[in-house]
């Protein structure tokens, strides 16, 4: 009866172990000292550490790297409290040295670990680690966090001339406006427009007209010195220009420059009244030091100076001021 | 059975959990890189009567997103960290350092999310052992997103659960968050609670 018994206790045993060797995730049993007491077929695949060198050896000897990582901590609180842990991807970058193909160590699976605490007959906390291989995953959601992204961008982006557009603009504008509160630094806007481009689409057609605005918002691009600046497509044929930290007289320094950049593209626009070439009327506006303006209000003086930059004659810069001189 | 908890043993108890917090924060800390220092808790104990009053201070905003993870041993409970459902992407954002743009975590930040609620409940539930000399086993973490009555009640039988508000405030450099740890016991086993809370402070008299 009881060589019988031992027998069934002998085959039981035999089939779980080839059971936890065969599951196709990374198992590790250690004993209450923190020992290796099992090894499984997986680990010794993706870790190149047969079983034979593990079992026996206290888990953060094997891997010293770990000593005081929350790996660690998480065998510790299975092994003295007998809680579980779970061990995240994207908190813990692959803390097992543990690779597709063991002999080429390029690139460590990326795992999820969970830790927990086996309680043996006499009360013993032994501890199971459970690696998953979640690399594919992992991937997957890069793939579409970047693709997310793009779209993100795509949505800023005007489609026909390849600068931001006004929604961005609108952000743009709302952020650098409080940093400069913040910071107390002056932040101006310039708001273009090509002069008579109704006629210019008329004479020449739509698709000159395009390849017109396409050359006008690279020119803009062009004339900007930092980084910082932003230049956007407000509307049909108008432009914003962002400039944080930039007061007045460096605005209208580099709205004249653009008005010459695009004037020196000299694209012919034969019933311009203006030159005979496409030109840019410009207005500038800047916040002043302690001003409690708003962007909106910001955006509609340079609006203005536009307005009076087209009604003295277009291809010029007209300033914002409190009182305008004409 | 009364269901009382004396100032003393209260006082005991939120000694324990901030113990449990400042554990927690550490562990935080180095996955941030930043120092999350966490202010001193504030416990509430709620009787079933006063349970919808618990999800209104919680639910500020109707929809929360919790980890939970079932204790079972010295005393049996289900806790809960629970943060407004608006918050908890700022938080992960912070932790994993990088943008989330969807509205909905993703399965890897909801994983993060849940690690994040396993280092604090575990740490709590560790100090809880370490002074009541009491030992629990701790099932593995699981993510909630939803209304606050229907996650946290969704699994007790009887209403007469007690309810163990703890509230922490989390400030890390760059920014200040809140969250909620909460503890649904079962009559019998706040019963044992508060037991070897008297026990613990008759020890130390």
């Amino acid at each position: 009866m009881e060589t019988t018994d031992t027998t069934a206790l002998a085959e039981k045993f035999y089939i779980c172990t080839a059971a936890a060797h065969k599951i196709n995730i990374g198992a590790v049993v250690l004993n209450n000292a923190g020992e290796i007491w099992f090894w499984n077929r997986w680990l010794e695949e993706k870790s190149g550490l047969p079983a034979g060198t593990a079992v026996g050896k206290m888990f953060l000897e094997l891997f010293p790297e770990l000593n005081n990582s929350r790996l660690a901590s998480a065998i510790n609180a299975a092994l003295k409290y007998g809680l579980t842990s779970l061990l995240s991807q994207s908190l813990n970058k692959a803390p097992l040295p543990l690779f597709e193909n063991p002999s080429n160590r390029k690139e460590r699976l990326q795992q999820a670990i969970h830790v927990t605490s086996i309680e043996s007959q006499n009360g013993e906390h032994f501890c199971l680690i459970q690696v998953n291989d979640i690399s594919l995953a992992v991937k997957k959601e890069r793939l579409l966090r970047e693709q997310a992204e793009k779209l993100r961008g795509l949505a800023y982006i005007d489609g026909l001339t390849g600068i931001p557009n006004r929604r961005r603009m609108d952000e743009y504008l709302a952020d650098e406006f409080r940093r400069a509160a913040r910071s107390n630094e002056p932040i101006s806007v310039i708001m273009a427009d090509i002069d008579h481009f109704k006629q210019y689409n008329d004479g020449y057609g739509h698709q000159a007209g395009d390849f017109c605005l396409q050359r006008i918002a690279n020119a803009i691009k062009a004339a900007l010195r930092r980084p910082a600046d932003l230049v956007a497509r407000y509307g049909g044929e108008e432009f914003a220009i962002v400039l944080p930290d930039t007061p007045m007289d460096g605005a209208a320094a580099l709205a004249d420059d653009i008005r010459k950049h695009v004037e020196n593209l000299s694209i012919t626009h034969e019933t311009s009244e203006v030159t005979g070439c496409v030109t840019l009327s410009l207005g500038v506006s800047s916040t002043l030091p302690n001003s409690r303006l708003s962007e909106g209000a910001l955006l509609s003086q340079a609006d203005s100076a536009l307005y009076l930059a087209k009604l003295k004659g277009r291809n010029r810069v007209v300033i914002y001021r409190e009182h305008p001189q004409v | 059975m009364t269901l009382h908890i004396s100032d003393i043993q209260k006082n005991a108890l939120i000694e324990i959990f901030n113990i449990g917090v400042g554990q927690a924060a550490n562990s935080l800390s180095q996955i941030v890189g930043e120092v999350i220092t966490p202010s001193v808790p504030t416990i509430a104990i709620l009787h079933s009567d006063d349970q919808a009053d618990a999800i209104s201070t919680i639910t500020r905003k109707p929809r929360i997103c919790a980890v939970s993870q079932d204790f079972t041993g010295g005393f049996d409970a289900r806790a809960f960290l629970i943060f407004p459902e608006g918050k908890t992407r700022e938080i992960v954002r912070r932790m994993l350092g990088e943008s989330v743009s969807a509205d909905e975590l993703s399965k890897m930040e909801q994983e993060a999310l849940c690690e994040i609620g396993n280092i604090i409940l575990n740490s709590c539930s560790s100090a809880l052992s370490d002074i009541l000399h009491i030992s629990f086993h701790s099932s593995i973490p699981a993510y909630h997103l939803g209304f606050a009555d229907e996650i946290l009640f969704a699994h007790s039988a009887n209403n007469d659960d007690l309810l163990i508000l703890c509230h922490i405030d989390f400030s890390i450099p760059s920014a200040r968050s809140d969250g909620y740890l909460v503890f649904l016991l079962s009559p019998p086993s706040f019963n044992m609670l508060t037991r070897q809370v008297e026990q613990f402070l008759l020890g130390i008299d």
